[in-house]
């Protein structure tokens, strides 16, 4: 995400806080696609994450008197749509198993992928669902290493290592692409 | 091709086509505020669970019911994309809801086959309630489709495809009308492809046309599509695709080339649930909603309507029910 963007946003926060009816929908705008993609990368489901971006951003709108602008109310919202994939995924703990990987398995199918962007659904298929999340989270979501590493809470050389991963997958993987 | 210039084409690509986030933030800010009204007003009384398992059922029955009677409404009789009929044709019915019978038919026919969690018959009140409703709709649509014997001549025969298979046909023919129809079925495989083009030429020298095209694969893929034209670009379309575990229908009326009404319904099963999303384009604006069922286990699932602005959340597992309203938790 470039930093004019980020300064867009902190301004959307701003005016978010004085009139949320008159000025979510510009906020809205700025942040909604890396928020969904930060979830899809999580749940693999477009239609749930669509469901789950909304309770993040009400959930958002109701805490937004108490954020203070000092505190990076952006990364609090990011913050909170991955509480929100993840609080989902625990509820299916029959179907999921959480290890120290993070999230193996996820009850979302590439199914739901396939209709609507069928790159990203082969993507998923050729990588690991961590892999996937760290692909999505920064080519979709716009955020660098050092915020993924930060929100993933793992080390950075981690997130980077496993991107190059990714990608050296995604290269053997989809071999005839850009032929 | 160098990693860096693989990664670059990758991203790029993946970049270009996003996924067309369909939320609107009108519809967010009305359930948050919804949320807030909810938490100054809402009071849980005996029997509320009742009231919301009603709400559930007619919120189903609304997406599939109420929306397609709506474009009953917006057609008006003198709409240019009504489906005319011959006047000796005898039905109570409107053209209008003569076209949207059929598909209340078809989605009837739908449901009535999947029944949802008939499995569990305690806990599907709601949608066999919505299954009976199809199911009356079906029967009184049926009933007011009867043509009168006397008006109409039908042909049954058989077609024989360049592969040798024998299809068999049916064509009606009204005494006063002429039916030009052209079928063209094949087989490839375990495909079979057929479409057609028909005009018919009604006692008033009117003429329509229609058009269609079904493809079934024979592994559980099957495509159909179906135009009734009023004139060269408007016309009523009717879209269903149906794969193994998924459903997609639609019906749209195009006037002039542009979609002007129309709603969709998209249905999909996982192992653990079933999906149902809507939307409705009225001219103006989309609205929207999902109705999803998880099934946790065997002795637990989950309900999870979001239709234009609010949602419920209802939970069972075993004897013990958990629910919220837009979120917020209202009883354990």
């Amino acid at each position: 995400m470039t930093e004019e963007t980020k300064k867009q946003i902190n301004l959307a926060i701003k005016d978010l806080k004085k009139d949320p009816d008159a000025f979510f929908a510009s906020f809205y705008e700025l942040t909604k696609g890396p928020l969904y993609y930060l979830i899809l990368s999580y749940v693999h489901d477009h239609p749930l994450s669509e469901d789950l971006m909304q309770d993040t951003y009400v959930s958002f709108l109701t805490n937004l008197s108490k954020l203070s602008l000092r505190l990076n109310p952006y990364s609090y919202l990011m913050t909170s749509g991955r509480n929100k994939a993840l609080d989902y995924l625990k509820s299916k703990k029959n179907d999921v198993s959480l290890d120290d990987e993070g999230v193996q398995e996820t009850i979302g199918s590439e199914e739901n992928m396939d209709d609507a962007e069928p790159l990203l659904a082969a993507i998923s298929r050729l990588v690991s669902p961590f892999e996937f999340r760290i692909y999505v989270q920064h080519v979709l979501s716009d955020m660098t290493f050092k915020e993924i590493a930060e929100l993933e809470k793992r080390p950075l050389g981690t997130i980077t290592a496993t991107y190059s991963v990714a990608i050296a997958k995604l290269k053997k993987g989809l071999e005839n692409y850009g032929k | 091709m160098e990693n860096d210039e693989f990664e670059d084409k990758l991203n790029s690509a993946v970049k270009s086509s996003p996924y067309v986030i369909k939320r609107q933030p009108s519809a967010i800010l009305a359930s948050f505020h919804e949320q807030e009204n909810a938490k100054k007003n809402f009071r849980v009384r005996k029997g509320a669970f009742v009231g919301l398992c009603s709400a559930l059922a007619a919120a189903v029955v609304a997406l599939a019911v109420y929306v397609p009677l709506s474009l009953k409404n917006v057609n008006s009789a003198d709409d240019p994309a009504s489906i005319s009929v011959d006047d000796d044709f005898v039905s109570p019915l409107t053209n209008e809801q003569q076209v949207l019978g059929y598909e209340a038919k078809a989605l009837s026919s739908y449901f009535v086959s999947q029944k949802p969690l008939a499995k569990r018959s305690d806990d599907s009140a709601s949608f066999s309630q919505a299954v009976t409703v199809y199911e009356k709709m079906e029967s009184s649509v049926r009933s007011a489709y009867e043509w009168k014997d006397s008006d109409i001549h039908a042909e049954t025969g058989s077609f024989t495809g360049n592969d040798g298979v024998s299809y068999p046909y049916k064509l009606t023919i009204n005494e006063t009308g002429v039916l030009l129809y052209n079928l063209d079925l094949a087989k490839t495989g375990q495909v079979t492809a057929s479409s057609f083009e028909g005009e018919m030429t009604f006692a008033n020298g009117v003429s329509k046309k229609a058009s269609g095209t079904t493809i079934v694969r024979g592994n559980g893929k099957a495509d159909l599509e179906l135009r009734l034209y009023q004139d060269g670009t408007s016309y009523l379309k009717i879209t269903e695709i149906s794969t193994n575990g998924k459903f997609y229908f639609s019906s749209g009326l195009y006037l002039d080339g542009t979609l002007s009404y129309g709603y969709s319904i998209r249905l999909a099963k996982a192992s653990n649930r079933q999906v149902m999303m809507a939307s409705y384009w009225n001219g103006e604006e989309n609205v929207e909603g999902t109705f999803r069922i998880y099934r946790e286990s065997e002795t637990s699932y989950r309900l999870y309507q979001s239709f234009v602005s609010s949602y419920i959340n209802l939970q069972y597992s075993g004897t013990t029910r958990s629910y919220a309203y837009n979120g917020v938790t209202i009883n354990k």
